[in-house]
């Protein structure tokens, strides 16, 4: 199947600061893609590229088939998006706004659109400048999901929100795009929420793409080493494999990520290196990665792939 | 088209209370002009009330244009990366039409009936609201284009402000480093100053392209959503505003110099006498106004035998050769002139010129105070250097003398009575009312004519006299006060100008409906100094009517004189 998105080579620029450099991923249909990274990594200039929002400086991004610079108002009726940075028209009511997106839908589902209304609480008659942080994100979630969607693109939807409306964001976007096939690129750098949802991570950092691979491989490749020598001696023997990163040592215990950990052969690795000590190795949470990975590029600079 | 009409009402809803307010302004000014049609002319403090009050409704006008354009253009705002509208289904196409739509009824189109309602209240007809329409279009169209040029450019209101503010500082500045420039350089063309009749070609040809370059930067943007290129189309098509319209070969508009009449056509017959007692002056103004050295200026007496007693001299542009026995040549050209008091000039003898105005209304006008001058037209012009260098010098003197002559003619009578009125196809003059007085009368007096586009101002002034004709006597009226207004509110440049530049007169210039109201009187005061102890009897007003005199550009008769022995005076 072709992907939805699917991003070759990309590079965006700001005047002279290059802020996309050279990225490449591929959004399966049906998937949920998470584009993670720290702040200022390109994450939502990528988006922006992909939305034909900014004019990408090289490469090429086709979403839904088409070339993204020529994403005009057919393709837009299938795509729905959500930013936080999105800037909602405050003058009027969640009713109006509702209102006044539906024509520009043919697609548009009212039963959808009331029951997310429902699911999320939403004032309707209340004017989305009075609205709080979290029920405008609500709003701009309706409007965005009521037409069903051929793709959903959210940039940073959640970040400032409090756990709760998080929470309910997240089961009412995220499982719903499941339950109804959605393709969904989600930019973030809350993983906590997304990590059981996704299929699919990059990490982006300073323009680059450092990883990206389905969430699965990348969480049993990652594994967190505590080794505790006897001898107090904590280098390792004939030096570190290539895939550790992030080694540190306290007193007997030397700690790492093994990013390229295959089980019984990683485990043989590491005693041949740490003879004689205790080695415990322990799966990693998609922010343990995000952590291990961000520290890692930043003391090698941008661009290490582990 | 749906989509147009979704978006457009969407505007038309989020705006409706500063369209109110919009609207509301425009009523307050056509009610102010049919309240100032009725008490113009009747008391100063009046006048500076109601004069006052339209410039303020002026400012508050342009205000609310501004506040609209950038709030309808910026609901879907084409700078920056938030806006709603760009991740949704917008087609540009209709996007840009319904804004287009929404300046069109609402900014151009409101105005534009109110321009009509206010013509109506000076009782304009339908053809004088035809003719001032293209004007009042054009200039409505201008103002609204040329705001939203600067609304699409700019991402908020916060932006779209201060840029404003930058265009207007960045051209007070240009036109201040310009005239710094002319100044420092003396980049002065033609110091002979073209004849009063003004070609509407260049003003026409500046709309266009200001309009053109302006809806290029809309569109554009809206098709593209690139600023810096739209940025650069608009300061093409500015500076091609600025600086085309003058280089612009084809004058279509360029109107037909007035026939000076037949007189004129044998130059035997109708001669130019000079008078040889020639003078010499310096002079400092032309250092001034070119930023050439000081002059040495030789004027003499002169004076074209045989014109009609309505036409009367305005200057003598002179181009003149000095020829000197040792070969040198002298050259100038010019168009100035000096002033003396008739008759101070010693053997003068001939009788003083009668004033055209006068001699158009073919009566004696009892209370002429006016006094005659004597006008020595420049016939060389020399620096300091050159003087020095040739002074007592005697040569032949080449020169072609164009005469600029105005001609006054009598537009028309009126009875003295209120709601008498003379009214062609462009132009009304109406008795607003007629009240006596002891001595005298008291009329005020109000003049509106309509300037089609494609023509300008032809700069004739009107004087207005009591005449009997049964007496063969006339009185000039002096105007106790007088005042203009361009009522229907087209010249927002002008407004815009006299903003942005303190000291620039509130003016009427531009403005295709303009209404000048005069409060007349006799006996009173008339320029240049009070009205002469003229005593009337009461019977002779019961006889008299209300005479229009017009003074305009009447043409130019040239004239080539050849002096033989011109000499340089040395002091």
């Amino acid at each position: 199947m072709e992907p939805v998105i699917d991003v070759v080579n990309l590079s965006c620029r700001y005047r002279k600061t290059e802020a996309v450099r050279g990225v490449s991923f591929a959004v399966q249909p049906g998937t949920v893609f998470a584009l993670l990274g720290p702040n200022g990594a390109g994450k939502t200039t990528t988006i922006r590229a992909l939305m034909n929002i900014l004019r990408p400086s090289g490469g090429e991004a086709r979403v839904l088939g088409t070339d993204s610079r020529r994403l005009g108002p057919d393709e837009l009726r299938t795509i729905g998006y959500v930013s936080e940075n999105q800037e909602l028209p405050t003058w009027m009511t969640v009713a109006e706004l509702l209102a006044y997106c539906r024509p520009f839908y043919p697609t548009w589902d009212e039963r959808l659109c009331h029951k997310l209304i429902d699911d999320f609480e939403l004032p309707t008659g209340v004017r989305i400048g009075r609205l709080s942080r979290g029920m405008r994100v609500k709003a701009a979630l309706v409007s965005a999901l009521a037409y069903r969607p051929q793709l959903l693109i959210l940039d940073e939807p959640f970040s400032g929100l409090d756990p709760v409306v998080r929470d309910d964001l997240v089961h009412g976007v995220l499982e719903r795009a499941g339950e109804e096939q959605w393709s969904v690129l989600i930019s973030s750098h809350d993983l906590d929420e997304v990590e059981r949802l996704v299929d699919t991570v990059a990490f982006l950092d300073a323009g680059r793409i450092v990883v990206c691979e389905p969430l699965q491989a990348l969480q049993g490749r990652f594994r967190r080493v505590d080794v505790t020598v006897a001898n107090g001696d904590v280098s390792p023997h004939g030096g570190t494999e290539p895939g550790w990163i992030g080694i540190t040592s306290a007193g007997r215990v030397v700690r790492f990520t093994d990013t390229s950990y295959e089980g019984g052969p990683s485990d043989d690795r590491i005693a041949s290196r740490f003879p004689g000590a205790r080695v415990e190795v322990q799966p990693m949470t998609l922010r343990e990665i995000f952590v291990a990975l961000a520290r890692h590029t930043r003391g090698q600079g941008a661009g290490g792939a582990p | 088209m749906s989509q147009v009409l979704h978006i457009l009402r969407k505007d038309v809803r989020h705006l409706r209370w500063l369209v109110l307010l919009w609207i509301g302004v425009l009523v307050l000014r056509v009610t102010l002009s049919g309240i100032g049609a009725a008490t113009a002319g009747e008391t100063f403090a009046a006048a500076v009330v109601f004069r006052e009050l339209s410039g303020l409704l002026s400012v508050l006008q342009t205000l609310t244009l501004a506040l609209l354009v950038a709030r309808v253009v910026h609901d879907e705002a084409l700078v920056g990366w938030n806006a709603f509208w760009l991740t949704r289904p917008y087609s540009s196409h209709a996007l840009l039409t319904a804004k287009l739509l929404f300046m069109a009824m609402v900014l151009v189109l409101v105005p534009l009936s109110a321009d009509m309602v206010t013509m109506s209240v000076f009782h304009a007809g339908p053809h004088q609201q035809l003719v001032a329409a293209p004007s009042f279009l054009s200039s409505h169209l201008s103002w609204a284009l040329a705001l939203c040029a600067i609304a699409v450019l700019t991402p908020s209101f916060a932006i779209f402000t201060l840029t404003l503010i930058g265009v207007f500082v960045g051209g007070a500045a240009a036109i201040l480093l310009m005239v710094s420039v002319a100044f420092a350089f003396g980049l002065v063309a033609d110091p002979i100053d073209t004849p009063t009749l003004s070609d509407p070609t260049p003003g026409v040809v500046s709309v266009v392209i200001f309009i053109s370059s302006a809806l290029a930067v809309v569109v554009y943007q809206y098709r593209n959503r690139r600023w810096r290129i739209a940025t650069a189309i608009a300061c093409a098509g500015l500076l091609a505003t600025i600086f085309l319209p003058d280089q612009w070969p084809w004058r279509f508009l360029q109107p037909t110099p007035p026939d000076v009449g037949r007189w004129a056509d044998n130059p035997q017959a109708t001669p130019v006498t000079i008078d040889p007692r020639f003078a010499l002056n310096s002079s400092s103004d032309r250092y001034y106004e070119t930023g050439g050295p000081p002059r040495r200026q030789i004027h003499s007496f002169l004076q074209l035998v045989g014109m009609p007693p309505a036409l009367a001299v305005q200057g003598v542009a002179v181009t003149g050769t000095l020829t000197l026995p040792d070969g040198t040549t002298l050259r100038s050209r010019q168009m100035e002139s000096f002033s003396r008091p008739w008759g101070s000039t010693e053997g003068l003898l001939m009788p003083p010129p009668e004033n055209p105005a006068h001699a158009a209304l073919g009566a004696r006008v009892l209370n002429d105070v006016e006094e005659r001058y004597e006008q020595w037209p420049v016939l060389l012009s020399l620096t300091d250097v050159e003087h020095a260098q040739h002074k007592s010098k005697s040569g032949r003197f080449d020169a072609v003398l164009d005469f600029r002559l105005y001609g006054s003619r009598v537009r028309g009578t009126l009875t003295i009575r209120g709601g008498a009125a003379l009214e062609d196809s462009l132009s009304r003059i109406e008795v607003v009312s007629a009240v006596p007085t002891a001595d005298g009368y008291r009329l005020v007096v109000r003049y509106w004519r309509v300037v089609p586009f494609a023509s300008r101002s032809d700069y004739s002034s009107l004087a207005f006299f009591l005449r009997n004709r049964a007496e063969g006597s006339a009185v000039a009226l002096g105007t106790q006060m007088s005042w203009a207004g361009d009522f229907a509110g087209s010249s927002l440049g002008a407004r815009a100008v006299s903003m942005a530049l303190p000291g620039f007169t509130y003016g009427t210039s531009g403005s295709p409906f303009t209404v000048q109201t005069h409060a007349l009187e006799f006996p009173g005061r008339i320029r240049g100094g009070a009205v002469g102890p003229v005593r009337l009897e009461p019977e002779w007003f019961d006889d008299a009517e209300l005479v229009v005199v017009e003074t305009a550009y009447a043409g130019t008769v040239t004239r080539r004189v050849t002096i033989e022995n011109f000499t340089i005076p040395a002091q």
